[in-house]
């Protein structure tokens, strides 16, 4: 008991440990919420049947549905205000009982399987089979699909809290992994968040994680990575299009577009070497805007102007072409996304992560210790953008369309946002950021309107229902990034060493090490 | 205790959210008035429009937007199905992360249309980059797209255009069947049009042309460059500038020294049409302007006379599909839409601000005759199977003949408009008024309709 | 993106070591420390060890006589128009390139001023200058402005008074509140923080008048203020706006100029641009004169926004992210923290966005304008009118 809240509270340890664990529980509680109240957030005018009490009291028989229902709710609102009480109760350095956490664990399962009780006995009165494509189930079988995600990560995490504290990264793939791979296929007859996850998630995940490597790690602020996310998709649509003749598979290309954004990556980070701060901020918003500019003048005709390159091929495997399926997009994605994370997590330790780590605390001292500044930035900027041609090429591939609108500044804006909210270099930050922005910019906002009049129409309140929500939304996302930054202007999960910079204004990591202070 | 009663909340709460999901889902009307032979028809029908909303692009496609969901919540009020009832689902294509228009958003929002079983048919996209992008996914879901506004010539066909210009192959465009209508005539026509207007009518023959850096702008400019040329003109500087541009003074001096008898751009109003014609009053030139369909409207007056002369948009001249608001087919719509929508903030409130308008309206009607159509020949019912009843859709659009707001609408076998005649208009006492009205034969030959 | 520590002035870069600072006489406008600008050790740093002693010679020679290039470019560009379309063009171009010129101008001091002083690149600015534009226009449309500048000569008169008074003041404190609401929370935060609450302040004002003003051009009923041509040149056609645009820009700046270099307020906003530690030691109130700060440039923003607005006659919800981005070039081309330079930048930027369009076309006139950035910030980072880099080596 003692070594678990040792290995909680010990801050050098590990970096990301808390992090890993506070995104498990977090993310548990969210789908456990967004389980419930689905029908709500998912298309609120189609003909789903929500996973709420009101569907297994209207169809269970009366008494047993509702006591499952009601204990599942009270699982859920354990799984629900846990994280609460323990972060309150970390920020004034206390800890929660250990106790807690077999009754959490405890509550994790019985929720998962009362789900499945309760699930078995709608479709059993329903008469429905217990799986297949169902015309108007589709809200109902992701509502209970996200309970299950929910709570099976929350007892995966609370049983095993002291593994997922000692082994984060493991845990978290172990955790993580075989529900992210699962999920297609829970969701398979409602694909939105599939489709969320493929066009706007994994996609801007993967440029937070690149531009996270010039930012985070080496300290380079860069106003302009739609730049390098634009060689990369141009490069790649290029050579898998009708515009040159030229097809090259995606599992090349992805190589092919990284590697093409790479050297572009170096060689606009060249002319900033010297420069530090805004400086390089503004010149890195300098290419930022003279590339899309050079892809709708059509440069050397090979951009195809405004209207850009589509037709771009999609992605085979074996006989499986992907198509416009989501699905296989997502397994690639996700498959991809893992193997950077891991890339990066392992370059943050090396050699390299360490000489970024130098180079951003002090550059003079880091070039005095004998580390080769020039190539240690350049590395900086060719790594970051390598992720972004990445990016690019599963952009183009899924879009099947690439102009020069989708890179404009707005763009390098929200891979910013996204690491700066998340956490400025920490990974398992910006995947969080990645989620929440994401979350915010391409399905809260546009579905708000959906949202408040259903709102509306259910409370009965003309005034909430008749918002029109579109008129606002430019207000709304410059109001959540400046009320974000100003009550989390470290990002919501800091970095151990940056926070400690910014709390106490110890400048370096091992010292904050030596002093043992969180 | 506590914990039970904030259950007990929170449950009410989870409760009333299921309620709202299931009182959409009951199929209302019960008249048997209207939609003769459908009085039977039981269920909801779902439509929808995916058309730009916010950012960069609020000063279009919420008007088409507004044109369809008043076309739909007219059908459901006279009964247009019989028992059925049409449901309205409005996708915004737009995301603050681009600024406006997003053709990954525009893909993610037709794929999660086509995967609503209840979707039939879509009213959208409003730009060529947006389709490229959602005709692949309509096609292979067997959805029916219906675009007010899309112009650019490559999305139907590349037969009549050099494939080079277009970049893109109908085969990777429609992987499954063809699914994609416009009720708008190409730029190909039209740009061929205004070529002959600014060569044979105006008979200049240096041209000064601007566009707007945009797929539309961009790709009329340079139809009209060719055409043109090959009517014996010159086009002596050409100056391709971005939407966000203000001030064109530079490009107007250009002009103004390089013995430009005519000036031409190639874009919308909101990216600049109109602030060209100001600057151009501002240097003192006074040079015949012409322009497309996306030129031909009030944002262009307002504009060219916002500078220091007031009246510097009279005798501007601009080429637009038959100009609804002067359409006597049109005022009915144009009344009921100022009477639908008269609390909405302006220029939403008043239709005519926007050319576009009636277009998404006559779409979203086709859309729902080629749906009662399909559903009559169905014997009164909804098709049992989704693809199905898609597939009908897409069937009964092909013959469609319907008389609508901007005039009798049939499309050919590439889903565009048959017989696209285009008419010239002039501003005359800050108002457009009709010239003439054109039409391009088979064989490229351009004539004055009579 | 480091916690600053404490002794080392905020002007300070990222972790630059803590080296005393060699005394040096400052200009007088400058409000920013030149050294914060490049590394300082340029002997034992990389560039000594590696590059090819050619590569430097060259670098040196750009970076020392980068002012020269520039000019020379400039000056190649309006040949190059001359021989275009000779003189009646070029001449039209020259008023076109001073009346743009001049608006920049008076945005990117706004931008240089702010910067000066808390190292934030207040992306908001543009937007604080289509805001201030859109309160002169409901001023002059609410309170009978419009037919009083119709009247007569005096009553234009007292109409720019009055408006040019009241925006100004809106838009300070427009500026002020700002400042105050989005970024003194944050002024000891990580770098990025306040970057990205300046990006959200300007989408919330972008947001704000798209959805009071609609999508549209706004027509402001302003062009119309001052009409006819003051003379002709040839075939030249001067109005009286062009001058009036002109003549406004530099009195607003030679104004500010006197107010930094003359009063005891301006002292107090050099003094706290070059070390805020050492300011609030002396005595200086900080956060009055960083509100100040915000209030002037604003207020030069809003003048800008009026002239433009008589000059052009119309404003949109979405113009000052554009007008911006270039506004901040010229300030970056003068020398960012240096007032006179922000206001020379802004006529040499309107040159060459109106010779270099004019030239090239236009669609490459924004490339142009962002290649300079690029080069300026490669090759002399201080901008033109900065401390000399080479000398210091």
């Amino acid at each position: 008991m003692n070594r678990l809240l040792r290995a909680f509270f010990r801050p050098t340890q590990k970096i990301t440990a808390t992090g890993v664990y506070t995104i498990l529980v977090i993310a548990a509680a969210a789908m456990v919420l967004l389980g419930w109240f689905l029908p709500w957030f998912v298309g609120p005018f189609s003909e789903g049947v929500g996973f709420s009490p009101q569907d297994a009291i209207s169809t269970a028989p009366t008494g047993i549905g509702t006591i499952l229902l009601y204990v599942t709710g009270v699982c859920m609102l354990i799984v629900l205000l846990s994280p609460f009480v323990e972060f309150t109760l970390r920020a004034r350095h206390r800890a929660l009982d250990v106790r807690w956490d077999m009754v959490r664990a405890a509550a994790s399962v019985v929720g998962l399987v009362l789900t499945v009780v309760v699930w078995i006995l709608v479709r059993w009165i329903n008469e429905e089979p217990l799986f297949g494509a169902l015309p108007n189930g589709i809200t109902t079988d992701s509502a209970v699909w996200l309970e299950m995600y929910g709570f099976g990560l929350a007892a995966i995490t609370y049983g095993l809290k002291r593994l997922v504290l000692e082994r984060p990264n493991v845990m978290f793939v172990v955790g993580v992994l075989p529900f992210g791979v699962l999920l297609p296929l829970m969701f398979h007859q409602a694909p939105a968040f599939v489709l969320w996850a493929t066009q706007s998630l994994a996609i801007y995940m993967l440029l937070g994680l690149g531009l996270n490597v010039v930012v985070g790690f080496a300290g380079l602020l860069d106003l302009g990575y739609a730049a390098f996310f634009a060689i990369g998709g141009y490069a790649c649509a290029s050579l898998a299009s009708p515009i040159h003749g030229v097809h090259i598979s995606l599992w090349m290309l992805i190589f092919i577009g990284a590697a093409i954004a790479a050297t572009f990556g170096a060689i606009l980070g060249a002319p900033t070497l010297r420069l530090r701060g805004d400086y390089l901020a503004i010149v890195t918003l300098g290419f930022g805007e003279i590339i899309p500019d050079l892809a709708t003048n059509n440069v050397f005709g090979l951009t195809g102007g405004p209207n850009g390159i589509s037709g771009i091929d999609k992605p085979v495997v074996g006989s499986v072409n992907f198509g416009f399926n989501p699905q296989w997009f997502y397994w690639s994605l996700l498959f991809f996304s893992v193997v950077v994370v891991i890339m990066l997590l392992n370059m943050q330790r090396a050699r390299i992560g360490r000489a970024w780590v130098a180079l951003r605390e002090d550059e003079v001292a880091a070039a005095a210790t004998g580390i080769n500044t020039t190539t240690t930035k350049l590395l900086a900027f060719a790594i970051g953008a390598s992720v972004s041609g990445l990016a690019g090429a599963f952009y183009g591939a899924i879009v099947s369309i690439v102009s020069p609108d989708d890179f404009q500044f707005a763009v390098s804006i929200a891979v910013l946002s996204i690491i700066v909210l998340g956490g400025i270099g920490n990974i398992s930050g910006v995947i969080l950021g990645a989620f929440v922005l994401t979350f915010v910019i391409f399905w809260a906002l546009p579905n708000l309107q959906e949202w408040s009049a259903t709102l509306g129409h259910t409370f009965n309140v003309p005034a909430i229902s008749g918002i029109d929500f579109t008129r606002y939304t430019f207000i709304l996302y410059g109001a959540a990034l400046i009320i974000m930054m100003l009550f989390r202007p470290a990002g919501l999960l800091p970095s151990r060493a940056r926070k400690v910079e910014l709390e106490s204004g110890i400048e370096s990591e091992s010292l904050a090490a030596v002093q043992g202070r969180a | 205790m506590h914990r039970t009663a904030a259950f007990l909340s929170l449950a009410s709460i989870a409760a009333l959210g299921a309620v709202s999901a299931c009182g959409t889902s009951t199929s209302g009307g019960s008249s048997s008035s209207g939609g003769g032979g459908l009085s039977g028809c039981h269920g909801t029908i779902t439509v929808a429009t995916d058309l730009p909303l916010t950012g960069g692009d609020s000063t279009d496609g919420p008007f088409p937007q507004l044109g369809a969901q008043l076309a739909v919540t007219q059908a459901n009020s006279n009964h247009v199905l019989g028992g059925c009832t049409l449901n309205y689902v409005s996708k915004d294509d737009s995301s603050v992360a681009k600024n406006g228009h997003d053709p990954a958003q525009g893909a993610a929002n037709i794929t999660s249309l086509a995967a609503d079983q209840s979707v039939v048919g879509v009213v959208g996209p409003f730009n060529s980059s947006v389709a490229e992008a959602e005709i692949p996914v309509a096609s292979q879901n067997h959805l029916a797209l219906i675009s007010p506004s899309n112009t650019n010539p490559c999305l139907t066909t590349n037969q009549a255009v050099p494939a080079s210009t277009c970049g893109i192959t109908t085969s990777s465009l429609y992987p499954g069947p063809h699914t994609y209508f416009r009720v708008i005539g190409t730029d190909l026509t039209q740009g061929e049009i205004l070529a002959y207007i600014a060569a044979k009518q105006l008979n200049m023959t240096k041209a000064y042309v601007f566009d707007d850096q945009e797929a539309y702008g961009a790709g009329l400019a340079t139809i009209f460059k060719q055409h043109f040329a090959s009517d014996g003109g010159t086009v002596v500087g050409s100056a391709s500038l971005p939407g966000s541009t203000t001030d064109f003074s530079t490009q107007i001096a250009n002009a103004q020294s390089s013995g430009a008898q005519v000036i031409f751009f190639g874009g919308t109003s909101g990216n600049g049409c109109g602030l060209v014609r100001r600057d151009e009053g501002k240097a003192g030139l006074t040079l015949p302007f012409l322009g497309g369909d996306g030129c031909q409207d009030q944002k262009f007056i307002t504009d060219s006379n916002s500078g220091s002369n007031t009246s510097e948009a009279e005798g501007a001249e601009a080429t637009s599909a038959p100009d609804a608001t002067k359409l006597s087919s049109a005022q009915a719509f144009y009344s009921a839409y100022s009477t639908a929508y008269s609390s909405k903030s302006a220029p939403y409130n008043d239709g005519k601000n926007e050319p576009y308008t009636p277009f998404g309206y006559d779409a979203m009607n086709i859309l729902i005759q080629a749906i009662k159509s399909v559903l009559l020949s169905n014997g009164g019912q909804p098709p049992s199977s989704t693809m199905t009843f898609r597939d009908d859709v897409v069937q009964a659009l092909h013959s469609t003949n319907y008389s609508g707001a901007v005039g009798q609408t049939s499309f050919d076998s590439n889903g565009d408009t048959t017989n696209p005649f285009f008419t010239l208009y002039k501003v005359s006492s800050g108002n457009w008024t009709g010239v003439n009205a054109y039409q391009v034969d088979s064989s490229g030959n351009v004539s004055v309709k009579s | 993106m480091t916690q600053e520590s404490v002794g080392v002035g905020p002007t300070q870069p990222l972790g630059e070591a803590p080296a005393p600072s060699p005394r040096r006489e400052r200009k007088a406008a400058l409000l920013v420390a030149p050294e914060g600008l490049i590394a300082r050790h340029r002997g034992s740093g990389v560039m000594a060890r590696t590059a090819v002693p050619a590569f430097r010679t060259t670098y040196g020679f750009i970076s020392h006589n980068f002012p020269a290039i520039i000019m020379i470019g400039i000056l190649a560009s309006v040949l190059g128009v001359l021989a275009q379309g000779g003189p009646t063009l070029m001449g039209n171009q020259m008023r076109n390139a001073l009346v743009l010129g001049a608006i920049y101008a008076l945005i990117a001091i706004g931008y240089t001023m702010v910067y000066g002083i808390i190292e934030l690149i207040n992306f908001a600015h543009g937007d604080v200058f289509t805001l201030s534009g859109f309160y002169a226009f409901l001023i002059a449309d609410h309170f009978g402005i419009n037919k009083l500048a119709a009247s007569s000569g005096f009553g234009l008169l007292v109409a720019l008074v009055v408006i040019f008074a009241v925006s100004m003041l809106l838009a300070g404190i427009t500026g002020v509140l700002i400042e105050r609401v989005a970024y003194r929370r944050l002024r000891d935060a990580p770098r990025l923080a306040p970057l990205i609450t300046a990006i959200g302040v300007s989408f919330l004002i972008e947001g704000f008048m798209l959805a009071f003003f609609g999508p549209d051009n706004v027509t402001t009923h302003q062009a119309s203020w001052i009409n006819g041509n003051a003379f002709t040149l040839g075939a030249v056609a001067v109005r009286w706006t062009d001058l009036f645009v002109l003549g406004m820009a530099l009195v607003l700046m030679f104004a500010l100029g006197a107010f930094v270099t003359r009063t005891r307020l301006g002292k107090a906003m050099r003094s706290t641009a070059q070390d805020r530690q050492a300011a609030l030691i002396c005595g200086i109130n900080i956060n009055r004169t960083i509100a100040t700060t915000f209030f002037i440039g604003s207020a030069l923003a809003a003048a800008g926004a009026i002239i433009y607005s008589i000059n052009y006659g119309s404003l949109k919800w979405n113009l000052g992210f554009h007008v911006g981005i270039i506004a901040f070039t010229a300030a970056v081309l003068g020398g960012i923290g240096n007032i006179v330079g922000a206001g020379i930048g802004g006529f040499l930027i309107g040159m060459i966005y109106v010779f270099g369009g004019s030239l090239a076309g236009g669609a490459w006139s924004e490339s142009l304008i962002f290649a300079i950035l690029v080069l300026i910030l490669t090759f002399r980072p201080v901008g033109l009118f900065g401390v000399d880099v080479a000398s210091r080596s």
